[in-house]
């Protein structure tokens, strides 16, 4: 039975997170706060070195120290020294480094002790005798055949590329064709929690994890690291203080597990923010070439993209990284000739990994500032040139992709330059006295981005009504914030005809939920809340079938709302869920339901690129932004900001709105302020002194447009929202930017050195 | 390890223990059990760990616990509790300020200080207060609209700021 929408009573409506509550007085437990009897605290040992040879590794003054309960080396890894991560990647990087570091920041020893200060002490006593070689820094080094080899598989991760008709005749029926080169810089998820948790061994032998992350689904790799079966491992994650890609693949897990299993005992262990920044993964940064050329009426007649992106020392999560960013390259634009070359390379940085759009906004970014170059030359509006270039509904990605759903790319662009109108007048008191002197311009950017990843993916979720008509939701996905868990329970109240508080969520515990995968890639919506729709439909079907019978009428007229059951326009007589559940029971229908989302592997069979490269949909935008440049400093303000995106169907606007405002600000920190400044293999910012995220005094006047095509993969036709306001805001910024001192923009972050520097030359250095 | 007692006053409960020295009050208050008090950075970049002290907002991995000897300590959980929310939270909670929550706590008491300070101040003002609160998650407009909102003048009419706007 389709969901009728016009009878929905919590559809649309800004319900307030479930945890909020909590997490305003301060109740909630996040992964540092439990303590249990006992507990002994872990530490690491750490390269300082991107690339070193360990010749000699003595721990033998460590273990002696009185209170230290357990140290251990690769040596003592009962299972497989691999961490896994992503399945299909190269499993190249161990938990405990065995004879060489290829990072900064891999442990080499684990300390268990009664106290953090013996802890520390037994990890001064280890010592290390380290024979340093030099680190490969450069991706474009590591792509040359004399150069050291990162891993002995070679250092080429991913070799990927497309073509499509024939790029040189394009370029040849061109009469304006551009040529630019983009780089992006090494940014951290900076989630303000920093890796932190616990672990303990039940006297079931079953070792339980409590440890913040975006995917339970991990503890298969804790359990081939301690050589147990997959049963003996259970990871129960806490509410996240923050995710963005940076807690999917293991954090701490691997050491956790490995000191409670030697030692017996419940063990802790927090990063301070130094450790998480110099040993966490990842934005990659990419190389962009884009070579775009279009005859006289402003039609793309060629698209050329080379990337190479940097992988760090451990391939992680790069190969299906790899393979997203292919179908990104060839953009949301009609082009007959395209060709698309991808390259990831080892190198002895930090590790590459997701993070809020995987790698869409470098994309984005790059794609952007050459579709604005080619307008400039062709002598068009930005707007009117794309407008002649953006494909629409029915029609192919050049990666093969059939586009089935709404591309509302006129209505975002317009809407968000809309937005931008009122966000200037309304924020006028704000704006303060501008000089003369400054650079004042508007920039836009359109966007793509995928949701809902294939990869086979199984999403399972449970609902369970009680005698007295409230429900249980069980889905196996974490709450990193952004409204896992209230998308969960407000569609299962929707569909149930429930109050929001008569559902309740038992969630992100690998053993005692039906798994739904991992909270990435703006899916959760889709793939977890869409299982909980699946499950809750046959008990609300079962529902509507005891009221028809009660109140005496067709089961298509019975209405689910607020708890009760009655006939459409006759609310007032009516059946309370607690009557219905025991009749639904007492006519065989099971109270307990699995609901199961399965994407199908093959979507577009014959067609490999697409195959692999491709989401499920996906989700379009725009945005307009006005920002004053300082000739004298290189400062760039930001004044106003408009964002639109199709969201499908607004299930909940608060929620969307606040995507979209913290996607943007985050967005804001990637074109301007942050950097890892990584150099011989170490991040140099590695604190929020140095790593520069925005500040509440940072934030321009931000105005929301939500569209609503309703057509969606998701719950009552939503799509994802959670990474597009991200990845489009650098290439908004920098087209303002661009627009403001004459010169493009290049690279990021859009620094006042920079600014100076184009201003001076005229060019944007690299 | 040279230790010493201290006895202050957390959330007008007295805390006595005998510390060492070198404990600043963040480490002091989390082994003590008030686990809302969060540990974002321990350099005073990050603002999770503020607390009031003497009704003024410090970052607590910034002061030593003996410094507090003799004073008041507020965490989140002193200015209000689930069946009686402070108007602060109230509308964090309701205008969709929570995401993550890691760092409401500090959020929250260093709104409280200005509003204690100044009952009606500008979105300026409140900017500037918090800018020492990192936040990662909601890009901070609706933590401002929900301190706005608190404000003696946020329920006038005109200073509100308008809601989820769908076209």
């Amino acid at each position: 039975m389709p969901f009728d929408k016009t009878t929905a009573t919590l559809l649309g409506k800004s319900i307030p997170q479930p945890d909020s509550l909590e997490k305003a007085v301060g109740e909630t437990l996040f992964s540092d706060d439990i303590r249990l009897p006992g507990m002994l605290w872990g530490l690491a040992l750490r390269s300082p070195f991107a690339n070193a040879r360990i010749r000699r590794l003595d721990v033998s003054k460590a273990k002696a120290l009185p209170g230290v309960r357990a140290v251990l080396t690769a040596r003592d890894i009962p299972g497989v020294n691999r961490r896994g991560n992503m399945p299909g990647n190269r499993d190249d990087q161990p938990v405990l480094v065995e004879d060489r570091t290829r990072a900064v920041g891999d442990p080499i020893a684990l300390v268990a002790a009664d106290s953090s200060e013996t802890a520390k002490e037994a990890i001064s006593a280890i010592t290390v005798d380290y024979e340093q070689l030099a680190p490969v820094e450069d991706p474009l080094v590591s792509l040359e055949p004399d150069a050291p080899l990162v891993d002995e598989e070679g250092n080429v991760i991913g070799d990927l590329g497309y073509t499509r008709g024939d790029t040189e005749k394009g370029f040849s029926m061109a009469s304006a064709i551009v040529e630019e080169t983009y780089r992006t810089q090494f940014a951290e998820h900076a989630y303000l929690e920093p890796e932190a948790g616990v672990a303990w061994t039940d006297p079931g032998d079953v070792l339980h994890i409590r440890c913040g992350t975006q995917w339970v689904e991990n503890f298969r790799h804790i359990a081939r690291i301690l050589g147990v079966s997959h049963n003996h491992v259970r990871i129960e994650s806490p509410l996240v203080g923050g995710g963005f890609g940076g807690k999917i693949f293991m954090t701490i897990e691997p050491l956790l597990a490995l000191l409670a299993k030697a030692t017996g005992r419940p063990v802790r262990m927090a990063l301070t923010r130094e450790e998480s920044i110099l040993s966490s993964t990842k934005r990659h940064p990419y190389i962009l070439r884009y070579k775009m050329g279009a005859d006289a009426d402003g039609r793309l007649t060629a698209l050329l993209a080379d990337l190479v992106g940097d992988v760090g020392a451990y391939s992680d999560a790069s190969p299906v990284i790899a393979w997203y960013s292919i179908g990104f390259l060839g953009g949301h634009y009609r082009c007959k000739n395209v060709q698309v070359h991808s390259r990831f390379v080892l190198t002895n940085n930090p590790s590459g990994t997701a993070m809020r759009g995987v790698g869409s906004a470098q994309i984005t970014f790059a794609l952007e500032g050459t579709m604005d170059s080619l307008a400039e030359k062709l002598g068009m509006d930005p707007f009117e040139f794309r407008k002649r270039n953006h494909l629409s509904k029915g029609e192919s990605l050049s990666t093969g992709q059939p586009l089935k759903n709404a591309v509302f790319f006129s209505e975002t662009w317009e809407a968000a330059d809309k937005a931008l109108d009122r966000a200037l007048l309304r924020n006028s008191e704000e704006i303060p006295k501008l000089s003369p002197k400054v650079l004042r311009a508007r920039g836009h950017a359109s966007n793509m981005t995928g949701y809902g990843r294939r990869h086979g993916h199984l999403s399972q979720a449970q609902v369970s009504v009680q005698f007295d008509g409230s429900a249980v939701v069980s889905v196996g996905v974490a709450d990193i914030g952004s409204g896992q868990r209230l998308g969960c329970q407000q569609v299962a109240a929707e569909v149930l005809g429930l109050p929001m508080d008569k559902v309740t969520l038992s969630t992100s515990d690998s053993q005692l939920n039906p798994i739904a995968g991992m909270t990435a890639g703006s899916r959760t919506f889709l793939n977890a809340a869409g299982p909980v729709q699946r499950a809750a439909e046959p008990i609300a079907k079962a529902l509507k079938e005891a009221a028809a019978s009660l109140l005496e009428a067709r089961i298509d007229d019975i209405i689910l709302a607020d708890g009760k059951a009655f006939v459409k326009g006759s609310p007032s007589v009516n059946v309370p869920h607690a009557q219905l559940v025991p009749a639904a029971a007492a006519a065989g229908t099971s109270l307990t339901q699995l609901g199961t989302l399965k994407i199908e592997e093959d979507l577009y069979p014959g067609e490999e690129t697409a195959h692999n490269a491709g989401w499920l949909d996906y989700t379009f935008g725009g945005m307009a932004v006005e920002v004053a440049v300082d000739p004298q400093t290189g400062q760039v303000m930001l004044l106003g900001l408009g964002i639109s995106h199709d969201v499908g169907t607004a299930v909940n606007p608060q929620i969307v709105v606040g995507q979209c405002e913290g996607g943007v600000v985050q967005g804001m920190g990637l074109a301007l302020t942050e950097d890892c400044c990584v150099k011989r293999g170490k991040a140099e910012a590695h604190d929020f002194s140095t790593y520069l995220i925005p500040t509440s005094l940072d934030i321009p006047s931000i105005e929301v447009a939500i569209l609503e095509s309703g057509e969606g993969e998701g719950p009552f036709g939503a799509r994802g929202i959670g990474e597009p306001p991200h990845n489009i805001t650098p290439a908004a910024i920098a087209s303002a930017v661009s627009r403001a001192i004459g010169v493009r923009v290049t690279s990021l972050p859009i620094t006042p050195e920079m600014v100076l520097t184009a201003l001076r030359t005229g060019e944007w250095p690299h | 390890m040279k230790t010493l007692s201290v006895q202050f006053k957390v959330n007008g409960e007295e805390v006595q223990a005998e510390m060492p020295t070198h404990i600043t009050l963040l480490q002091a208050l989390r082994e003590l059990g008030y686990t809302e008090v969060k540990n974002g950075c321990e350099k005073g970049d990050c603002g999770s760990c503020t607390v009031l002290l003497d009704g003024l907002p410090v970052n607590s991995c910034l002061v030593l616990a003996v410094q507090a000897t003799g004073r008041e300590v507020t965490t989140v959980r002193g200015i209000g509790s689930l069946d009686n929310l402070h108007p602060l939270q109230k509308n964090f909670i309701e205008h969709g300020a929570i995401q993550c929550g890691f760092c409401t706590p500090g959020m929250l008491l260093s709104a409280k200080a200005l509003l204690d300070e100044n009952p009606s101040p500008t979105r300026k003002e409140i900017r500037e207060q918090i800018s020492g609160n990192l936040c990662r998650c909601t890009g901070y407009v609706k933590i401002v609209d929900a301190i706005m909102e608190t404000t003696s003048e946020g329920s006038k009419a005109g200073k509100r700021r308008p809601r989820a706007r769908k076209c």
